[in-house]
């Protein structure tokens, strides 16, 4: 997952590219998608996207949300079908 | 020391219960992606199936798209509190793409890609506070790579 949060004139705009399925998690003959991708900031869910299998499936998302600063934090979250999930944490720049 | 039946039986339970947290975070609209139309899938969602057209609400994508795998799509809901902007293709098996939930912070703007498997209408139905609104754009896909 690469998370880009850059943050100009009041507004932190969040790019999220999730590479998926990788090679380790590909299963023959299984529909595998992303269902949940979620943005938290201060404790709050910002951002909260459910996936269907008409998405790509590595999916590009963009956003954009107001209230952070330089420096701050968000967590992003995916979850799939499978139960495979991933976090990650970034630094707004 | 524990019989193995009631070890078994607490042992289960204690599973359950740390699992439950993952469970209700992941409470994934499942009927409404299962819906086999567009009526079906709104009802499931919005509890409605009318909505008041607008212009308001941008779909800013090519025309025309050459890879059906990945087309792009930025969606605009000039609206005010928007709570959630869902995404369908008209006449495909299961029409819900995505549904977005946002919080007041969020700007409304968003963007995407989604897969097609031919030429169709997007619908994008964007929930605020007051009211449902939609707007559709139709999509052609070239399915040549030598299109232009």
């Amino acid at each position: 997952m690469k998370i880009k949060a850059i943050y100009k004139e009041e507004v932190t705009s969040v790019r999220v590219f999730i590479q998926y399925p990788t090679d380790s998690m590909r299963q023959v003959g299984q529909a595998q998608f992303i269902q949940e991708l979620s943005c938290q900031y201060a404790g709050n869910t910002i951002f909260l996207a459910h996936l269907g299998p008409h998405v790509s499936s590595s999916p590009f998302i963009s956003f954009s949300f107001k209230g952070a600063q330089k420096g701050d934090r968000i967590d992003l979250r995916w979850n799939d079908n499978q139960g495979n999930s991933q976090k990650k944490q970034v630094t707004i720049k | 020391m524990l019989p193995r039946r009631r070890f078994i039986e607490t042992a289960s339970l204690s599973l359950i219960a740390l699992l439950t947290p993952i469970q209700a975070i992941a409470a994934w609209a499942s009927q409404a992606f299962k819906a086999n139309s567009l009526d079906a899938a709104y009802q499931q969602l919005f509890n409605s199936t009318s909505f008041t057209t607008t212009r308001k609400i941008q779909i800013l994508t090519p025309q025309t798209a050459k890879n059906p795998s990945a087309v792009p799509l930025k969606i605009n809901a000039n609206l005010p509190n928007v709570q959630s902007i869902s995404i369908f293709i008209e006449t495909a098996n299961s029409p819900l793409v995505a549904t977005f939930q946002l919080s007041a912070t969020t700007s409304p703007f968003f963007s995407t890609h989604i897969k097609m498997v031919k030429t169709d209408v997007v619908i994008v139905v964007v929930k605020t506070a007051e009211k449902l609104y939609s707007n559709r754009k139709k999509i052609t896909l070239i399915n040549n790579h030598c299109g232009s």
